[in-house]
């Protein structure tokens, strides 16, 4: 599938990497200059015979000899100037395609930290640890209970009898409503977890009641089917309990197929996928390597990540989060169970390999490009073409692609499908405390696109002269540039300086004029043309560059857009919390401390919040996760704020509402905040009546600051480029957060070009900026949100100097 | 007779061809104190003295920008001066002179009748001419006139 090719490292004309527009281009160039020096020894002759003067004669040859010498200059400057031309795009095109797929395997670590934390909170929900020590208890109990049961129906079948008119008793064949009966005790994980079956055992025990009723002695079989009864009822009912937090938890956190907990042998107790529910409650997961890994676990800040396409719960490819439930009351290294969060990583995986690749104008991703991840064996693990590059086979990438170093990356010239390709390739390095499943992030570029001619080389709002000058030019080609412009100098004023002195021999100097004009058109040509070629190499940069800050922008206006997913996830669930509904319901003192302990823990498991706040319906602040400000809260009217009012009108628990960025008298110092917040609902139901509404103060400025500085453009080493700065604009273009309050100050509106003012959501533009006496290029990005979550219409900028 | 173009503050001058001595690219130039604004300085040209007059100070236009280079013409000395152009009556004085220019640009033929006198009113004091080619107007430069204007306003100073 993939051949490599050794890539030499110094870019002859004869390289198959070089266009042929370019070798025509350097065989004109060449052609013109060779004919240098036939022109020269013309004129050396023409000397010799129209002058006798050997001094005239000296001038005439020493212009001649200055000429060639400049010709072969040149000539070896051409050379050189396509050696350049080709090594800073490929050092380019390698730096940013590199950073493209590193973004990309970025953006899996970022999400996978948020679900390693996700699995081990969710662990720790009463609903699930209580559901679990009843249901193992029960089990246990129900083993024995069966068995009495079995005892006790086999008596009853053997003698069973009922009152007559002619005798007292007699004996009667129940054996018919026993044996259906006794047929379902055998199912007793069918009985535990199948509702239809539960439904049907119901139905066979209220048959067979009614007639052990009318018999004699059976007192004590009628009791046990009770007590069967009974403990089957409430497996069901703490079932229900747990499903349906299960279920509050994939509403709000839709990256999930399927999360389930489970019996510490394995046997599946609760899901949150209604639709295979019935198939799945019940049947057993031991052999699945994500619970047989977590068994070995030893706390419960532990946590298992494994990648499956063929589990029990679901068919698709899925990474599973897992973790031990711990029993709360009891020993705390007793694991009652274990819980699994399925994430849906086909459809993460699409999102970010579709992304940052460019379209045709049917929005298909373009010929020859592809997309994917590799694990630490080097086999597919996702993919932008799942015809090509197919989810579990090896990938056939070149050795080094496959030996990388956490957050190392290489390239390669490669044969791809049939295509010249460049393969670029970054390893993760994990990120914060997450180490990352040592996955590859593989980019797979048609090398025409990255060495094509540039059709035409304008950007509007900049000369070609301005850019040779600007700051992104490289100083070696800079100083090519410098030096073409004064061979072409040194040329033409050699060959005017020829045709003066002609002019000067009078009636002698006419046979040199020819040879002086042809001097001064061919080295004219060969400059111009060199000109050229360096306005093309510059244009490129350029449009690299710009290029580049489109890929920052969107990477800016990505992580955000994410992040505050993740923010819309959190609040949905957390509205839904017991402590919360029952608070309101019931706002007794040991209540609001039981809120405020709540909100307090969840505060301290994240450092992106300043505040979780929850008020009642008519906007009065019942507890806040920093008790010391509730104080201040006493005279604080939240009725009419955007958060408030908004989720008092939102219709079920899928539905958040979002106050954009601003100042709120919730916050001390006047600092400016994004309030998220959900409706918290009567006994915690998904559409009941709104009781009152959870408010989260998201700490905006850092969080958004520390993205925007890991989006600011750096050079080959890793720094970062000095004068760039980056901003975040609100859907009205106001700046609400920048790298440089100096130039882009807070609360203001800068005057950006019209295409980066109207970008569609999704959209990336790129440009030249003129502000405050000062040339930028701009990158910019328009959010399209992440997945349900719509975005705030808001974009990301980022700017870098030229001079 | 032949004319070589030159360019200051994108406007085109021309000068006759036989006044140039040579063209050559910017050197080190050295101040002079005290010397009309004018003048830049003197330059060595091959063991030669010349005097450097910055022709954008003479027409009273803005700077060169730092960033572009200007290109130098050694003015011919009246030793150096060929018959023919003391048959058209071509000046020049005795010592070496240097324009600096913006750039040269290029050398045209032309049949004496193409230079026309300077139009009426016109601003400029050194000027001997005008040239039409088929497609611009040239002014042509008169070098008496610039350098005597330089000479008169230091003679002014002076008293």
């Amino acid at each position: 599938m993939i051949t490599e090719q050794i890539a030499e490292n110094k870019f002859s004309i004869f390289n198959s990497l070089i266009t042929n527009d370019h070798r025509e281009f350097y065989e004109k160039i060449i052609n013109e200059l060779i004919g240098i020096s036939p022109i020269c020894n013309q004129g050396k002759c023409t000397a010799a015979a129209i002058s006798e003067n050997a001094t005239e004669q000296e001038q005439i040859t020493d212009l001649m000899g200055r000429v060639e010498t400049f010709a072969a200059e040149l000539h070896d400057g051409t050379k050189n100037l396509f050696d350049q031309f080709y090594l800073a795009k490929e050092d380019f095109c390698r730096s940013i395609y590199c950073t493209t797929a590193y973004i990309k395997v970025n953006l899996i670590d970022r999400t996978l930290l948020e679900r390693t934390c996700d699995v081990r909170w969710w662990a720790m929900e009463t609903a699930f640890v209580e559901c679990l020590e009843r249901v193992n208890k029960i089990s246990k109990s129900l083993d024995n209970q069966l068995n009495e049961l079995n005892e006790y129906l086999d008596a009853a079948k053997a003698a069973f009898e009922v009152p007559t008119l002619e005798t007292n008793w007699t004996m009667r064949d129940i054996s018919k409503y026993v044996d259906d009966v006794r047929d379902f005790a055998k199912r007793k994980l069918e009985l535990m977890f199948n509702q239809a079956v539960y439904g049907q055992f119901k139905a066979k025990v209220d048959t067979l009641a009614e007639q052990l009723g009318k018999g004699k002695s059976q007192e004590g079989t009628l009791a046990m089917l009770q007590k069967v009864l009974k403990n089957l009822q409430e497996v069901h009912d703490r079932v229900s309990v747990a499903c349906g937090r299960l279920e509050d938890i994939r509403s709000s956190y839709t990256l999930y197929r399927d999360l389930v907990i489970t019996t510490p042998d394995g046997v599946v107790v609760a899901n949150a996928n209604p639709e295979t529910r019935a198939k799945v409650l019940g049947t057993n997961v031991k052999q699945e390597v994500w619970f047989s890994r977590v068994q070995k676990s030893i706390d419960s800040t532990e946590y298992v990540i494994e990648k499956t396409a063929k589990s029990v719960i679901d068919s698709a490819n899925s990474l599973v989060f897992s973790t031990a439930l711990r029993s709360k009351t009891s020993n705390l290294d007793a694991t009652i169970g274990a819980m699994g969060a399925f994430f849906d990583l086909e459809e993460e995986a699409r999102i970010i390999l579709n992304d940052y690749m460019p379209r045709t104008a049917d929005g298909d991703t373009r010929e020859g490009w592809f997309s994917f991840f590799t694990d630490q064996d080097g086999v597919i693990v996702g993919s932008s073409d799942l015809d090509i590059m197919q989810i579990g086979e090896q990938a056939h990438l070149p050795r080094k692609h496959r030996k990388l170093k956490p957050g190392g990356s290489v390239s390669s010239y490669a044969n791809v499908e049939g295509n010249d390709s460049a393969v670029f390739s970054s390893m993760s390095d994990g990120y914060l405390d997450f180490a990352g499943l040592g996955w590859s992030s593989h980019l797979v570029v048609p090398t025409g696109d990255i060495f094509g001619s540039e059709a035409n080389c304008q950007v509007n709002g900049i000369t070609p002269d301005e850019l040779m000058r600007s700051r992104l030019i490289p100083e070696i080609n800079k100083d090519t540039y410098v030096k073409v412009q004064d061979d072409k100098q040194s040329i033409k004023l050699i060959s005017l300086n020829g045709i003066v002195f002609a002019s000067k021999l009078g009636k002698r100097g006419v046979a040199l004029g020819p040879v002086f004009e042809q001097i001064t058109e061919t080295g004219d040509f060969a400059t111009s043309k060199m000109e050229e070629l360096l306005r093309e190499m510059a244009f490129g940069e350029l449009r690299l560059n710009l290029q580049t800050l489109e890929t920052f922008s969107k990477q800016a206006i990505d992580l955000i857009d994410r992040n505050l997913f993740e923010r819309s996830a959190a609040i949905r669930w957390w509205a839904t919390d017991q402590y919360f509904w029952k608070v309101l319901a019931e706002p007794t003192d040991e209540n609001i401390q039981a809120a405020t302990r709540r909100l307090g823990d969840i505060n301290s498991s994240y450092s992106m919040y300043r505040n979780l706040i929850l008020s009642n319906r008519m906007g009065k602040i019942v507890a806040a996760s920093t008790p010391e400000l509730i104080p201040d809260y006493k005279e604080v009217r939240v009725a009419d704020h955007p958060w408030f009012t908004k989720a008092m009108r939102s219709k079920g628990n899928d539905e958040y509402a979002v106050q954009d960025v601003g100042k709120t008298e919730l916050e001390r110092n006047s600092r400016s905040s994004l309030i998220y917040s959900g409706a918290v609902r009567q006994n915690g139901s998904r559409t009941g009546e709104v009781i009152g509404v959870l408010g989260s103060l998201f700490d905006w400025v850092t969080e958004s600051g520390k993205i925007l500085k890991t989006c600011l453009p750096k050079d080959k080493n890793g720094k970062r480029i000095q004068g760039c700065v980056a901003f975040y604009a609100s859907s009205d273009l106001e700046v609400i957060e920048t790298t440089d309050g100096q130039l882009i100050p807070m609360g203001t509106i800068p005057e950006l070009p019209v295409e980066h003012r109207d970008l569609q959501p999704g959209e990336s533009a790129s440009g030249i900026l003129r502000l405050n006496g000062h040339v930028y290029i701009i990158g910019s990005s328009r959010s399209k949100g992440y997945r349900e979550y719509r975005g705030m219409g808001w974009s990301a900028h980022i700017l870098r100097p030229l001079f | 007779m032949q004319i070589s173009t030159f360019i200051v503050n994108n406007e085109m001058f021309a000068l006759p061809s036989l006044q140039v001595e040579e063209f050559f690219r910017p050197m080190p130039i050295t101040r002079v104190f005290g010397v009309d604004r004018r003048i830049d300085g003197l330059v060595n040209i091959r063991g030669r003295t010349g005097v450097v007059i910055n022709m954008r100070r003479c027409l009273d236009v803005p700077p060169r920008p730092s960033h572009e280079s200007c290109e130098m013409i050694l003015l011919e000395t009246a030793s150096g001066l060929v018959a023919e152009a003391r048959d058209l009556g071509l000046f020049a004085f005795e010592e070496p002179l240097v324009l600096c220019v913006d750039s040269v640009s290029h050398i045209h033929t032309l049949d004496g009748d193409e230079i026309h006198p300077p139009p009426a009113n016109t601003l400029q004091p050194f000027v001997d001419g005008v040239v039409q080619t088929e497609k611009y107007y040239f002014t042509m430069l008169s070098i008496k006139k610039l350098v005597d204007a330089i000479i008169h306003s230091q003679c002014a100073t002076a008293s």
